[in-house]
């Protein structure tokens, strides 16, 4: 049925004089702005965000360098937090130079965040009857991967990715994390996200091998302050955080590691 | 953060979103990030509630965007325009929204603010937020995506082709989108139509 064009005006005046009657007041708008900036004020990211500036610039005012400093040390708290109740049994740090401990724990895995990423995946994977591939997290959104094999890899075990990146200024001791990603996926799956928004291009490939320890093909790509690419296939040990990528830029250091967990059909954790 | 000064500020208002944008990316100027914000606020603002139909969510969901475009500006390629990005992810995050609604069981009402009475005579005010509320209940009868199409192009202005770019579909299909959304629309909405 097409519609006339006296219609189809009346029809848009109709739609538009029913918009103008909801529009936000300036003042709604006004303390909408106020909200936003102060949450994002309050994100440890920001202060992150801002250290790489103040590298540039010439001086950072002193209360910023705390404010900076402050928010470093709670994330990193937080992830310290994370990290210990999981490999605080198992796994010998001794040996490890202290800078590499501090780069290493920001690649752990917190035992919550990957039950969470394990309960989506089962349910989303019921909802699409068995095929989903792969499930990414970050801190902004998920992503899901389906594949057309249908079910056949129900009841095999699960392989987590975790990469991060990691920077630190010239003069700092300690290294604050400023982005990462989760993946839960299918072992022998395809992951490959194509740039979206929070996510770069990222590529993913897994494999077990009977020994226990993992193959994994890594391709990474960021954009950011600094681009980050970095294309690495290595094995993994579970658990065991590896390096793929060391830059430097404007005496900055950025650093990407990856770590890989392998958890059975029903989530249990078993490296 | 760098002083905000007069003069850098009105020299930061002639700036086009792509070189604010630059400008965060490459010296962290937090200046260029609210002025982002406060370009496209209302725009944003205004598009959320006409999609979910919820004056108390939208303020919420609103937040949300911008904190997630905010975040995400490193990652900013500037393959589309700024505005089509920011509408993409407002988009998503009203998509995510109501798929949570529908999924949580939560009983979708469709909600007409309070608003002041406006003059004239009572009779006219009642048929004026009758057919408000009849408004309300049409466009949320529409499917999201129906309902964004309508959004888009119609109360937003913009061309099939931007439509298409912040959906990611096909001109073709937006034009669909449109024209079906259209229909329903008039069919929902004949009484309130002249011949």
């Amino acid at each position: 049925m097409a519609m006339s064009k006296s219609k189809r005006n009346q029809l848009e005046g109709i739609l538009c004089r029913w918009a103008a009657g909801r529009e936000p007041t300036s003042g709604q708008l006004a303390e909408l702005q106020d909200r936003v900036l102060r949450r994002w004020s309050e994100e440890p990211m920001v202060w992150a965000r801002q250290g790489l500036a103040a590298s540039h610039a010439t001086a950072a005012p002193s209360a910023r360098r705390f404010r900076l400093a402050a928010a470093a040390a709670s994330v990193l708290l937080v992830i310290v937090v994370g990290w210990l109740a999981v490999f605080s049994g198992g796994r010998d740090a001794s040996s490890d130079q202290r800078e590499e401990v501090g780069v290493a724990v920001a690649a752990g895995f917190e035992t919550e965040r990957t039950a969470a990423l394990q309960s989506v995946f089962a349910e989303v994977d019921r909802l699409f009857d068995g095929q989903l591939a792969w499930v990414a997290e970050t801190a902004e959104q998920v992503l899901l991967g389906l594949t057309e094999d249908h079910g056949a890899a129900t009841g095999r075990p699960r392989v987590v990715v975790r990469l991060a990146i990691m920077r630190r200024a010239a003069a700092a001791k300690d290294w604050v994390p400023v982005w990462w990603v989760d993946v839960l996926c299918r072992p022998e799956e395809v992951v490959r996200v194509s740039h979206d928004g929070q996510l770069g291009d990222l590529y993913l490939w897994a494999y077990l091998l009977a020994d226990g320890m993992v193959a994994v093909d890594t391709e990474l790509s960021v954009e950011g302050p600094v681009q980050i690419r970095a294309a690495r296939s290595d094995l993994y040990q579970r658990g065991v955080p590896k390096i793929l990528l060391v830059r430097s830029h404007n005496g900055v250091e950025y650093r990407v590691l990856q770590t890989v967990a392998v958890l059975d059909s029903r989530g249990g954790r078993t490296g | 953060m760098a002083r905000v000064t007069t003069d850098s500020r009105r020299a930061a208002d002639e700036l086009t979103d792509e070189e604010l944008v630059e400008r965060y990316r490459r010296h962290g100027d937090r200046q260029a990030a609210e002025l982002l914000l406060s370009r496209h606020l209302g725009a944003v603002r205004s598009m959320v509630g006409q999609l979910v139909l919820e004056e108390a969510a939208a303020d919420d969901l609103c937040q949300e965007v911008f904190l997630r475009a905010l975040r995400g500006l490193d990652g900013f390629t500037g393959r589309a325009t700024f505005s089509t990005w920011l509408y993409r992810i407002a988009l998503n995050t009203v998509y995510s929204y109501l798929r949570q609604r529908q999924r949580s069981g939560l009983q979708f009402c469709a909600q007409v603010p309070e608003r002041p009475q406006r003059g004239g005579a009572p009779e006219q005010a009642a048929l004026q937020r009758e057919l408000e509320d009849e408004v309300t209940a049409a466009l949320a009868a529409l499917t999201p995506k129906l309902r964004a199409a309508i959004v888009l192009t119609c109360l937003h202005e913009h061309t099939i082709a931007e439509a298409a770019a912040i959906e990611g579909c096909t001109k073709a299909t937006m034009y669909w989108r449109v024209f079906q959304a259209r229909r329903l629309l008039e069919r929902r909405l004949q009484k309130y139509l002249e011949e």
